[in-house]
This record gives structure tokens, sequence and C-alpha cells, in this order.
């Protein structure tokens, strides 16, 4: 096992790698021209996108069916509102204001966990794989748009 | 214990710990209604910021109340699956995937975390574990064969109170539609009523399990904004709810919810 000056040490590292790690969205989110759309925004552009809403009496059960029912309730209309609306990237990013500082928080207290011989630190790996998963997600989107 | 799925302490005096579990969990569900809420009103990043900051609270929590049992971890690390399902839900799927298939994806993820937590077994949630591969069993088949007729009711019921929706009928429909729509029905199932009501029943008992499950099963809907949806998931959640606390394993309800979820996207 780690010895307690040698976790200290380690998490000063991981404190500061952090704390950079962090730094690159808050700069990005400073430099942005304008604040990002509201959620009423987007949906009222991406309905727009869509062209006119369905006349009365004509094809009406289908238009409420897609107001109310998904195939699956995990990504249910306001998802799939956020998904397609937008530009990818721009989307991609805000997501990432969030996702990676939420990985590097798990990340973190899973490495000081483990330093100090703690059971929870797996349960923090766990919890931190999914978020893996999107911040992936959000790489390849982000590269995407590099790629063009 | 029988089966893994937990009995639960019946005629019990509420003592102020378990108070405190009880405020602590209504807190939780508060959360988890705002952030559903605010999806809807304000917007999705904040939602998920909200989702992200309950699961580093739960996780925390712990490590920061030294003096909660094993069992009351359990309910901790149980409860964190619904934050981390929801962010997954709206940070996995992008435009670049079809639409199907990012469907999918949150399911997928959610039963993947499910059993990484079962197979690598933390200390703390040994005692939510449950059992689900007990298909022989006749009382299991008839859970699973109720799941279509609660469909087609659930569909009549719609239509009765929606004067714009006519009778449904059945439709041909995609096999990835009907497969991501069972996949999520188990997913749903296997983490609520296999994880999180497991470890609830037997810190508040079996009704107050039973129903606080149900009612977080049911938020998960208010993002979808109709109220249709949140209270069909309400009913369904305690009927599937009950069923797994009186059977003790989650095999019935998980293809009962599968089947029931394919029945609808072919009725509509």
């Amino acid at each position: 096992m780690m010895g307690r000056a040698a976790a200290r040490r380690r998490a000063r590292l991981i404190a500061a790698t952090a704390s950079l790690a962090l730094a690159i969205p808050s700069v990005q989110a400073g430099a942005a021209a304008s604040a990002p759309p509201t959620h009423a925004a987007r949906a009222s552009i991406f309905r727009a996108a869509q062209g006119p809403s369905p006349q009365p009496g004509v094809d009406k059960k289908a238009a409420d069916e897609s107001e109310d029912f998904a195939v699956t309730p995990l990504v249910g209309p306001a998802v799939r509102e956020f998904v397609e609306s937008g530009a990818e990237a721009d989307r991609s990013s805000r997501l990432a204001r969030i996702v990676v500082p939420l990985v590097l928080i798990l990340l973190i207290e899973r490495e000081l966990l483990a330093s100090l011989g703690r059971p929870e630190a797996r349960a923090f790996r766990f919890y931190g794989l999914p978020l893996i998963a999107c911040f992936a997600m959000i790489v390849v989107a982000q590269l995407r748009q590099y790629v063009g | 214990m029988r089966d893994g799925y937990p009995v639960e302490d019946r005629g019990r005096a509420l003592g102020p710990r378990e108070w405190a579990a009880r405020v602590a969990l209504g807190t939780f569900t508060a959360v988890v209604v705002t952030a559903e809420t605010t999806a809807l009103l304000v917007s999705m990043e904040v939602s998920v910021a909200c989702y992200a900051g309950l699961l580093v609270a739960l996780l925390n929590l712990p490590l920061i109340v030294r003096s909660l049992t094993a069992q009351e971890r359990a309910v901790v690390m149980g409860l964190a699956l619904v934050p981390a399902l929801k962010i997954a839900a709206v940070a996995l799927p992008q435009v670049f995937i079809p639409a199907r298939y990012w469907e999918a994806l949150p399911a997928l993820m959610a039963l993947a975390l499910v059993f990484a937590l079962r197979i690598f077994p933390v200390p703390s949630l040994t005692a939510a574990r449950t059992t689900w591969i007990r298909l022989q069993e006749r009382e299991q088949l008839a859970i699973a064969a109720a799941g279509p007729v609660m469909a087609g009711t659930a569909a009549a019921w719609y239509s009765a109170v929606n004067s714009g929706i006519g009778m449904p009928g059945l439709v041909a429909s995609s096999t990835s539609a009907l497969a991501t729509a069972a996949l999520s029905g188990v997913a749903l199932e296997i983490v609520f009523r296999g994880v999180i009501q497991a470890s609830l029943i037997p810190v508040l008992g079996r009704a107050f399990g039973v129903a606080v499950s149900s009612f977080l099963y049911a938020a998960l809907f208010i993002g979808s904004g109709s109220s249709f949806l949140f209270v069909l998931a309400l009913v369904t959640g305690a009927v599937w709810g009950t069923v797994a606390a009186t059977a003790r394993t989650v095999t019935g309800v998980a293809v009962s919810h599968a089947l029931f979820a394919m029945f609808w996207v072919v009725l509509y």
C-alpha cells in the first residue's frame, strides 16, 4: 500500500493536472462570443428547420405520437430534440463542460481512494465507465468537426 | 433473503435513523424531479448538471457519513445508477450514429454497468444483488405474458382519455425498433427493480420501497412532457415492483416489460 506522503504527492500531481484540464473548457466558455441559445429557442429553430407543422386533421395521430412516444423512454422526445438540434460540435462542447469535469472528479477520487486502500474506489471506477464512454462520443464529435 | 431478493422487515417502529434515510431519499427524489422538469423548462445542459452534482454527492455520501450500514450503502450506490443512466442518455447519442442505434446505447450502458457491479462486487453492493435467471418457473412465464395485455390495456386507456388519438392498430415495425424497445425495458427493470428496489426494501420496508422505486422510475418520464406517460409509468412500475418483490426475482418483470414495450411499438 502506498504511504500517506506518497499519496499526498500523487494527489497534488493529479490536482494540478485536473485544474489545468478544467481550465480549458472554462477558457473556451469565456471566449464564446455569445451565450448558447436556450432550450426553447433551439426547439423553435429545430421546428422551423422541420418545415410547417401538420395541418389540422392531416396525419394528426402521427404528429401526436411523435410528441408523446419514443421507442425507449431513456431517450425521450426532449433528448431527441436536443441531439438533433443545433450544430454537432457546439452541442458536444456544451456537454463537455459538464462531462469532462465530472469524469476528472470521479477519476481523481478513485485514485485517491485506491491509494488509501479504500474499497469504495471500485464504485467510482464503475460509475466512471459510462462517463468515459460519453467523453469518447464527445471527442469523436469534435474530431468530426476538425476533419470536416 | 431468498434467492437473492431481500425480504422486508415488518412491524418495526421508525427510529431517527430511518427518518433520516427517508428525508435523504425525499431530497434525492426532489433533485431528480427538478432535473427532469429543468430539461423541459430551462435547458438540457442544466438538467445534466443537476444529475452530475447528484452523482458526485451520492458517490461521496458513504465517504462522508461513515456510520452507514452495508445495506444503506447499497441503497446509495443503487440510486447513483439513476443520474449515471440519465447523463449517459443525453451525452451518448450523437447525430452521426443512426437514431435506432443511439436510442439503444443508454440501455446497453446501463446493463453493462449493472453486470460490472455484479461481476466485481463492491462490498456495499452485495446486499442488493438479485437473481433473474429463473425463467423455467411458471409464475415467471405468467408475469411475462401479462406484459402485452398491460400494453393493450394502456393503449385503450390512452385512446379513451385522449380524443385526438384513435384506437391503436397493429402496424409493421422494424426489427431494430423492437429490439431497442425490448432492450430498454430489460435495462430499466434490472436497474429499478433489480438494484434500486432490492436495496430499498430492507431499509424502508416493502410498501415504501416499491412506492419510492416506482416513483423514481416514473420521474424519468417527466422529461417526455406527457402526463399520460408519467401516470402510466407510475402504475406499471408499481405493478412490476410489487410482482418482483413478491416473486423475489426480476426475470418475469424484465421479460414482461420487454414484451410490453415491443407490443406498444407495434400498436403505434
